[in-house]
């Protein structure tokens, strides 16, 4: 028995010596603190939970067509570019030194599956990314670009596009891209749930019902020159283009595909090429050694795509501690989405760099107009009017640094800001927001619950949704909290849009919390639009939006944006706006080269170890 | 013998209709649609139709529950919705360090709990067993992932001595990175087990070292090991044995938060992400094979039952 006493005794002794070898370590001297975050590039994307769908939003900026080739479209308007930080150009006898390399990057979410029509994911995108070409690429001022087009040219009367592809493009087996896997491609891509199928719509001809009449017409001139005919006037085809991105296909892959398929054909033509996926582990994709990039400097998705490493490797680490960990200890280079909590620890470490992006998405309370008594917009300007944007911003993201408020309905910083009503937005005034709420109960007659639905595994959402809460109850309203997790919120949201809360309290619902990436204009922005939860459904609004895509310069453009705003936030509020959050990225310091943007490119990065 | 393990396999048959039955209603009648999650917030409700027609889920339930099991019989346990892959494909690509960390958490917690709970038992009432047993009620009380979070900071990221996340398998021929793995997961999933065993063991063994063979033994002169490990602990062994099997079974599910704290691709993982996704093949499969392991597991335990216990007959 002896033995066992002796066994003990070591094993407590070893646990000890480890318990006091470790402690040790703090004794080392604190980490000097970090200088500031870079500045992120132009703001962008949304930032809605990571398993919403990413809406629309492309800046209605003028795409950048080649001199030669530009045609006058009636809509161009002038884009009004945000400053940006570029990288600056390195001498071409370093470029060699930067090739090789495995990069393990951590995402914040998992990936459900690799193909982006049917997953708008930012984390499934933020992959294909790498292994799929595009026709346009989105600069980081917020630009379309030609990615593989060499040059592209607008009839004057903006009824017929063409395209010519670059030399030298290929798929990841060898065979070459023409114009009819980009036909092929486009036509899965017009299926895609928000954005591309808004595009598409808007470039199809309608009766006095609204019905198509006539859709675009897709021809594959010959092997490098496609022609798109819309079916209506519609000269911002390239503009949406950018942002929108078609992932270039094969034309046996796309064709085979039917809405409701999931691709599992990756065959791409980017600057990496897919190798394996252990769904719930890893993906990882290998250089593409044949690629030829664009011979100019990056600048978001588009420019020169530089495959400088020799894999990346995008490894799955559900806890987000854990992942700050793995940075910490090495066995990570680059974190995407980190939690806004770990941002200050992430600060003060020496090994680390931490990029904001930001503005990043328009967060905001989605509200059901289909029902009582939200369908009576006095109602929600009673919640506008009570509501606090800083102390809703605050409790969801932390410091001012990490957010942005601003009145603008598409975008603080960008071309379409505006302060029209910014008064409305800023203005907390509970008595008024009393007064509202007991008007909009009496004209609605409703004396039901308001029915709040809030997801725990967000904690950003739920927090804000508490916020919500206590705001309805300071008006009058007896609210009734539906907890949840965000799969279950968004099928009860989507199957009882129209279920009257009154009478089924268990189904209907009035207010969510969610977030927005794309709504950059007065087209992709959901909230104003026409379907997403029921539409905004001022008429006068749409008319001001069918305008604006039909301006002619800037100036008549941000009038419009000026008036929808103001529509907006003085009669008829489609949500509750609270302000822009930011996107988070950490790396270690031998990450070179790289910066957050809405679209998330890994060509151009490389490895300085 | 034959017999009895045979009778006990087919009686598999019925627990895992029962078991899948409960499942799959289970998954069915729970808020939250495969196809509004893949289709996104913005979906139209017609987007959403098309594709939960694609997964099958416009039939009638009854329908889809006929199909399910047709297909179970077929030894197909179909391929998840999102990514299209087998489910039987994705638990084998996780099989590897579920069930390693499971054998080696295990064997960590007896190699701990049963050393432990002899002593304690042998020195009842004084400072050691006092001691073991403040440890052991720690062990049960702790939450795996509080613990698994706090080693992370102190042995990866404080000592930088182990890796916070990541499985190595053990086919990449790195063996020193496969251990360094698997330390943390190990510890933290063992600890709870062994706190487990330690109580039983403690316990089992106050009882069996009343008996009076125990003092005949003792007074016949023999060595107080022999006593302990040959005469008292083959006979306290049975309470502790179902326990560990128990504690195996167990460890299985409790994998599923220590795959997530340590970001290790094992079944755990796939049924979490399963779960959050409504995935549901893929929680129907990994819980089909998971009882479908309790089941042999328990089988298993009952026969080693007449290894330390002549006396028990298989009938």
């Amino acid at each position: 028995m002896k033995y066992m006493y002796k066994l003990m005794a070591v094993g407590s002794l070893v646990a000890l010596l480890a318990i006091l070898g470790c402690a040790s370590g703090d004794d080392e001297p604190a980490p000097e603190p970090q200088a500031p975050a870079q500045a992120a590039p132009a703001p962008q994307a949304a930032g809605a939970p990571a398993q919403a769908a990413a809406p629309a939003a492309p800046a209605q900026a003028a795409a950048a067509a080649p001199a030669q080739a530009q045609a006058t479209a009636q809509p161009l308007v002038p884009a009004v570019a945000t400053p940006v930080t570029r990288m600056a150009p390195k001498p071409e006898e370093d470029t060699m030194a930067r090739h090789g390399g495995v990069l393990n990057w951590t995402p914040s979410a998992t990936i459900a599956n690799l193909d982006p029509i049917r997953n708008t994911a930012f984390v499934t995108r933020s992959v294909t990314h790498q292994f799929y070409d595009y026709m346009f690429g989105w600069t980081y001022d917020n630009k379309s670009a030609p990615q593989m087009v060499s040059e592209w040219s607008m009839a004057d009367d903006a009824t017929e596009y063409t395209f010519t592809l670059r030399e030298n493009i290929a798929f990841h087996d060898g065979s070459p891209v023409e114009a009819n896997d980009v036909a092929s491609s486009i036509l899965r891509w017009k299926t895609g749930v928000g954005g591309p199928s808004r595009v598409w719509d808007l470039s199809s001809a309608k009766d006095a019902d609204g019905n198509v009449t006539a859709e675009p017409e897709l021809e594959a001139v010959s092997a490098s020159t496609l022609r798109i005919k819309p079916g209506t006037p519609f000269g911002l085809w390239v503009n949406y283009w950018g942002f929108f991105a078609t992932p270039i296909m094969p034309a046996e892959a796309a064709d085979i595909l039917a809405f409701e398929d999931v691709n599992t054909d990756y065959r791409g033509s980017g600057p990496y090429k897919f190798d394996e996926w252990i769904p719930g582990a890893k993906v990882r994709l290998v250089t593409n050694e044949a690629y030829v990039p664009r011979d100019e400097a990056k600048n978001g998705s588009a420019g020169g795509r530089v495959p400088y490493l020799d894999a990346i490797e995008y490894i799955e680490v559900p806890d987000s501690a854990t992942r700050v960990a793995a940075l910490q200890t090495g066995q990570t280079d680059l974190v995407t989405g980190v939690p806004h909590d770990f941002y200050d620890t992430l600060e003060s470490d020496p090994r680390i760099t931490v990029k904001i992006l930001k503005p990043f998405a328009k967060q905001q309370a989605a509200t059901n107009k289909t029902v009582q008594p939200l369908n009576n917009p006095k109602s929600r300007l009673a919640v506008q009017a009570v509501t606090d944007v800083e102390k809703y911003m605050e409790a969801a993201f932390g410091k001012p640094e990490l957010y942005l408020l601003c009145p603008a309905l598409f975008f603080c910083e960008t071309q379409w800001d505006s302060d029209s009503a910014g008064d409305l937005y800023w203005e907390v005034d509970v008595e008024k927001g009393k007064r509202l709420w007991a008007e909009a109960m009496a004209e609605e007659n409703y004396d039901g619950k308001i029915v709040v639905l809030a997801n725990t595994d967000i904690p950003y959402l739920y927090n804000r949704a508490l916020l919500l809460k206590e705001d309805l109850e300071k008006i009058g309203a007896e609210v009734e909290f539906a907890v949840s997790d965000w799969a279950t919120l968004i099928s009860r949201k989507i199957a009882n849009l129209g279920v009257d809360p009154q009478e089924d309290p268990s189904r209907g619902w009035h207010f969510y919390q969610t977030g927005d990436e794309g709504a950059r204009d007065p087209v992709s922005d959901a909230a104003t639009g026409k379907t997403w939860n029921g539409g905004w459904g001022n008429e006068e609004g749409y008319a001001l939006a069918e305008k604006w895509t039909k301006a002619t310069s800037y100036e008549e453009a941000k009038g419009y944006v000026d008036e929808i705003q103001r529509i907006y936030y003085e009669e008829d509020p489609s949500l509750i706006v609270y302000g822009y959050s930011s996107w988070l990225a950490a790396m270690a310091n031998y990450v070179m080269d790289w910066q957050p943007h809405s679209i998330i490119t890994i060509d151009g990065l490389w490895l300085d170890r | 013998m034959k017999r009895y393990i045979i009778q006990r396999v087919l009686a598999t048959i019925p627990v895992m209709f029962i078991v899948g039955s409960v499942v799959f209603f289970i998954m069915h009648l729970t808020p939250g649609d495969p196809a509004t999650i893949m289709a996104g917030d913005l979906a139209e409700p017609e987007q959403i139709e098309k594709i939960r027609a694609k997964m099958g889920f416009d039939k009638p339930l009854i329908t889809q529950y006929r199909l399910f099991f047709w297909d179970i019989a077929r030894g197909d346990l179909r391929r998840s919705i999102f990514s299209d892959f087998p489910v039987t494909t994705l638990v084998k690509q996780r099989i590897e360090p579920t069930i390693t960390i499971a054998i080696l958490g295990e064997g960590l917690a007896v190699l701990l709990g049963v050393p432990a709970g002899v002593l304690a038992a042998w020195r009842s009432n004084t400072l050691v067993d006092r001691t073991i047993m403040v440890f052991a009620v720690l062990g049960l009380a702790l939450p795996s992932f509080w613990l698994g979070f706090n080693l992370i900071w102190l042995f990866a990221i404080k000592a930088q001595w182990l890796p916070a996340v990541g499985f190595v398998p053990f086919g990449e021929g790195d063996l020193v990175g496969w251990a360094r793995s698997l330390v943390l997961p190990c510890v933290t999933i063992g600890a709870i087990i062994a706190a487990l065993i330690a109580r039983m063991t403690r316990s089992s063994m106050l009882e069996v070292l009343r008996e009076d063979y125990v003092r005949t033994a003792r007074a016949k002169g023999l060595a107080e090991n022999v006593v302990l490990i040959r005469h008292a602990l083959r006979n306290a062994a049975l309470p502790i044995v179902t326990i560990i099997g128990l504690g195996f079974a167990g460890l299985l599910s409790g994998l599923v938060i220590t795959e997530q704290v340590f970001a290790i691709p094992g079944i755990g993982r796939l049924l979490v992400d399963g779960v959050v996704k409504r995935d549901f093949p893929v929680i129907q499969g990994v819980i089909l094979i998971t009882a479908g392991m309790y089941v042999l597991l328990n089988l298993l335990v009952d026969l080693t039952y007449g290894y330390f216990d002549p006396r028990v007959r298989f009938r």
